[in-house]
């Protein structure tokens, strides 16, 4: 969108639903319904990929499935699938299709961190900054004269 | 335990994953382990990747001191300490260095020499010095295998085209073992020299970076420079040329903290507390 990654994609599928959770019973390991949980998962359709090799242009898709009722976060997701999968194959040609980039950076906790790390003190750094800043001016100063 | 909490926090298995990283970390100097780094009961940037290791370490029989900044009472001191005498029962804690056996420190390495007896655990924020010149994690891996460095040598040749200097203040490029270049954590430029044969194995943990790496004991560690554009630390010297000193000990050899008193006048302080004390101790007999 806006240049870095531009897609407009068609939703192919979006649903809001109840899936079963599966899990193995205790005893006999067969897989049994232990309850079910709210999900919302989007297909997402988008244009059409040509190649250096000459093989037919194809349609790219993209998936995304979420916790809940968040239709704007799977949709999201599936754009975000899409825009890897080219960066996979291609080589990313911008942040949304890096994914280093992007799975790093849109984690909660991994995003949240390093913000809340600035509130501790830093006096040493600073100190350390503030001799390289006066020898640098310093110098430009002895320069200039 | 009785409350639940195994002894260290982190359950044996996060431990042992630790311990194997840490003994792969002395055994490739400088090379950053990736691991797990587990989710701690504390926001990322807060020290986790030194706490791991602290965790993973600590035994009954430990006497452990935590610094922030050269300062056993800032507050990301105190508060890892709390947490790490908590979830360890029968330690010991201390804020003199000869005492300890263990230390976890932010930005600073002590002002005075450490023991083969004695471990450094140093906090991470950024573990790759190659993270200024390249942002791809993927690349930088390839670079450090082949020993890579062109880019940060151009990055310090421009420094000095541009400015006459070397820019960078602290996390100095240091080469360990002739191979590998690592961030040595916010530590100034002062600190660096101590890396170089140490007596004491100093262990690096970044949490949120999820990598570890290790400066093993009489290992070579050199800042990177050039032949004539040596390595430089911070320079305390004052307006006569004279070698300022800490206001509260005298001490003319410490790395100082300078701020401003409540009078408006610009003062020096040692920023080893603990060196500090034991220095006011020494002259007062």
């Amino acid at each position: 969108m806006r240049g870095y990654g531009d897609v407009h994609p068609t939703v192919a599928e979006l649903r809001v639903g109840y899936l079963p959770v599966m899990l193995p019973h205790p005893i006999t390991g067969e897989l049994t319904e232990a309850g079910e949980v709210l999900m919302t998962e989007c297909e997402v359709v988008a244009t059409y990929q040509g190649d250096d090799n000459k093989a037919a242009p194809t349609f790219t898709l993209g998936y995304g499935a979420c916790f809940g009722h968040n239709e704007v976060k799977a949709i999201s997701m599936a754009i975000l699938d899409r825009a890897l999968q080219k960066g996979m194959k291609d080589g990313p040609e911008n942040p949304s299709e890096d994914p280093e980039f992007v799975l790093l950076h849109v984690d909660g906790i991994d995003s949240m961190g390093f913000a809340s790390h600035y509130k501790m003190p830093h006096y040493v750094t600073f100190q350390s900054d503030m001799d390289r800043l006066r020898t640098t001016q310093q110098k430009q100063e002895a320069n200039h004269e | 335990m009785s409350n639940g909490i195994n002894f260290a926090f982190l359950d044996e298995y996060a431990k042992r994953e630790i311990r194997r990283s840490v003994l792969k970390a002395i055994c490739i100097p400088g090379y950053q382990v990736p691991y797990s780094s587990r989710e701690m009961p504390m926001g990322r940037g807060f020290g986790t990747g030194g706490l791991q290791l602290t965790l993973a370490l600590i035994g009954a029989n430990d006497t452990l001191k935590v610094i922030d900044q050269g300062s056993d009472d800032s507050v990301n001191a105190v508060n890892l300490r709390k947490f790490i005498e908590m979830t360890c029962p029968g330690i010991d804690t201390t804020t003199r260095l000869q005492e300890a056996t263990l230390i976890q420190s932010r930005h600073r390495i002590p002002e005075q020499a450490l023991r083969a007896d004695q471990i450094l655990v140093l906090q991470v924020p950024y573990p790759d010095a190659l993270v200024i010149v390249e942002p791809s994690e993927d690349k930088r891996k390839v670079m450090h295998g082949e020993a890579d460095y062109s880019r940060l040598l151009v990055k310090l040749y421009e420094d000095i085209v541009k400015f006459d200097e070397i820019t960078i203040s602290h996390r100095y490029p240091t080469r360990i073992n002739g191979h590998y270049i690592i961030d040595p954590s916010p530590i100034p430029r002062y600190d660096v020299p101590k890396l170089h044969n140490s007596n004491a194995l100093i262990l690096f943990g970044a949490g949120r970076e999820k990598k570890i790496y290790a400066v093993p004991p009489h290992c070579p560690a050199e800042p990177l420079a050039f032949d004539d554009v040596p390595f430089r630390i911070e320079d305390f010297t004052d307006n006569h040329g004279e070698r300022r000193a800490c206001k509260l000990c005298g001490s003319q050899e410490s790395f100082l903290d300078e701020f401003i008193d409540e009078q408006g006048e610009r003062v020096y302080q040692c920023s080893d507390s603990d060196y500090c004390e034991q220095q006011q101790e020494l002259a007062h007999g």
